[in-house]
């Protein structure tokens, strides 16, 4: 019975962290929405994981105060959970190898981080081109579940994926951090993406609007690229 | 526009009957629409109609974030365009636009302003927008249809390649007015909407319905050059070395950062319908790595090179398919040199 609830506590972990990580199925993520609203340890760790990207740059952010487990409670009042036993075989190894939350962390997990941005960001062009090419769109799905390569980073990195000088005229990073940061563990790695990408996507919306603006004063669009780029704000209520 | 000029500078009897004939030539013209052969006539219309209009309505605009309904005021006021968009859902919040200048009023009572410095204006570029869209995109009628109560015209606005979106438009028959709007992904896939549910012309704006509903301190705007920047105007220490054909530079300023004390330059480039903007600005940060988001219709990339012993990051955000955002941005280099890869 409590080996049973052990390994259930941590699928559930991993399962939290795939969520986080966006890379959660569905499976997973009405798991981890059953249990968060009654296990406490659970919603510390989302909460402490959460802050840890407030204290790599020292400073508060607009995550820090983000209170998960009461929007999450809310969401699950009307979301029909399925059962926690079945467990799909989805929930893959590359999942079962996320665990320990607070391994150190520090700047190198962040720049090893940009490795496996490296990667996903190359892959979505890649993918991209081929569509162009073929017309097909059956490696879309790539595109928006990227997932799992960032595990895969830190062991072996695929630079044979990279683009070439002459495709795009200039390089992209090159991902070589990988195997420059021994004792780099995968999940180190995830975390450490998931900062680097809260970052880029505050960076992301605030240009939008940059842009939304440039393009309101020379488009004939009107108003309407700032009403865009408002639409997807992240906390509509705060400003800087 | 000619007309009220010419009603203010004399009040002649001839110059009465040239503003009555040219008025009932206009409009029995439009009527008969051999003017409007083109659905290229049809949009430079459209692109002018905000212009000469004074509204009041409803729409809806819909895209991957959801779904919000606004009630709208219009009118040119002293040729600058005055906007009042409200959110009619959620918290009470308000799109101010003067001119050049917009202000987001949120709900915790924050003011946003945005200043536009030296941006190109879009009169520059009607001269060749029909050309401009002709290059880029198909442009077909698509028949006869209804919206918000009034008469409409579809035009559809087919991509030739792979680098722009698609659009399906609806113009008022009457005046050209962009009443409905659909942008379309790969496979014809709605990407965004706008639709006005309610849509009327008002001879008198009431100055009190344009105006905030909270003070806002506009800044006060410098005319600077309103012409198209040339190449040589371009930021000096890089190059955008690729963009897809039909894009233009259409606006260039250096602004402070929306995200570090940095200054960062942008560039704005235009195809006559869609836009994407180029942002490159020195990385103090050493975390930021590159990234790619697809945020609703507007595709988002960021890149990290390295010069010397400074990295730059470069963001590029429109709304173009992701791969297209891709491209352009590993396509920036500093000017003079081959961008080295950072690594650190």
């Amino acid at each position: 019975m409590s080996d049973t609830s052990k390994k259930t506590q941590q699928h559930l972990r991993e399962s939290l962290s795939a969520l986080m990580d966006g890379e959660a199925n569905e499976f997973e993520m009405h798991r981890v929405l059953e249990q968060i609203g009654e296990d406490r340890d659970l919603r510390d760790a989302a909460l402490g994981y959460q802050r840890i990207g407030e204290a790599i740059r020292h400073e508060t952010n607009m995550y820090s105060d983000i209170d998960l487990s009461a929007s999450i409670s809310a969401a699950i009042a009307d979301e029909p959970a399925p059962e926690v036993e079945v467990a799909p075989a989805a929930v893959s190894s590359a999942n079962n190898q996320r665990h320990g939350w607070f391994a150190n962390l520090g700047r190198l997990a962040v720049a090893a981080s940009v490795a496996a941005a490296t990667v996903i960001g190359v892959q979505t062009w890649n993918v991209a081109n081929r569509n162009d090419a073929d017309g097909g769109s059956a490696q879309l799905a790539a595109v928006t579940a990227p997932a799992s390569v960032s595990t895969q980073v830190a062991h072996n990195v695929p630079s044979g994926n990279l683009p070439s000088a002459d495709m795009f005229g200039a390089r992209g990073l090159q991902a070589g951090f990988g195997t420059n940061q021994p004792g780099m563990t995968p999940e180190q790695m995830n975390r450490a993406r998931v900062y680097a990408d809260q970052i880029a996507q505050r960076r992301f919306r605030a240009y939008m609007l940059e842009h939304a603006e440039q393009a309101t004063a020379s488009e004939g669009h009107g108003i309407m690229p700032v009403v865009r780029a408002a639409s997807f704000e992240l906390t509509p209520g705060a400003s800087e | 526009m000619s007309k009220g000029k010419l009603g203010r500078a004399g009040f002649t009897s001839t110059v009465m009957m040239a503003v009555l004939s040219a008025g009932l030539l206009l409009s029995s013209v439009g009527r008969a629409a051999p003017v409007l052969a083109t659905p290229a006539d049809w949009l430079v219309k459209m692109v002018s109609a905000p212009e000469r209009l004074s509204y009041q309505g409803f729409f809806v605009y819909e895209n991957a974030a959801g779904l919000t309904t606004f009630r709208v005021f219009h009118s040119p006021v002293d040729k600058q365009l005055h906007e009042r968009l409200i959110y009619q859902d959620g918290p009470y919040q308000e799109i101010i636009r003067k001119g050049d200048q917009v202000a987001f009023i949120r709900a915790d009572g924050a003011v946003n302003r945005f200043y536009s410095e030296g941006m190109s204006a879009l009169v520059d570029r009607i001269a060749n927008f029909q050309d401009d869209l002709r290059r880029s995109y198909r442009l077909l009628f698509g028949g006869e249809d209804r919206v918000a109560g009034r008469s409409a015209l579809r035009i559809d606005v087919q991509p030739r390649d792979n680098h722009r979106y698609g659009f399906a438009l609806w113009l008022d028959q009457e005046t050209g007015f962009l009443l409905r709007s659909e942008m379309l992904g790969e496979k014809g896939k709605i990407l965004e909407r706008l639709q006005y549910a309610d849509f009327e012309l008002v001879k008198d704006l009431p100055a009190d319905k344009l105006a905030p509903s909270r003070p806002v301190t506009w800044v006060k705007q410098e005319p600077s050059a309103k012409t198209k920047p040339t190449v040589s105007e371009l930021p000096s220490v890089w190059d955008a070395g690729w963009v897809p054909a039909g894009f233009e530079v259409t606006g260039y300023k250096r602004i402070d950062s929306p995200v570090s004390k940095k200054k960062v330059d942008s560039v704005l480039y235009s195809d006559g319908i869609s836009a994407f903007s180029v942002f490159v600005e020195e990385d103090e940060s050493r975390v930021l790595g590159p990234a790619s988001e697809q945020i609703g219709a507007t595709s988002a990339v960021s890149r990290v090179f390295r010069k010397g012993e400074t990295y730059y990051n470069v963001t590029v955000i429109g709304e173009v398919p992701l791969g297209t955002a891709e491209r352009v941005a590993v396509s920036v280099k500093p000017q003079g040199g081959e961008a080295v890869p950072a690594s650190k």
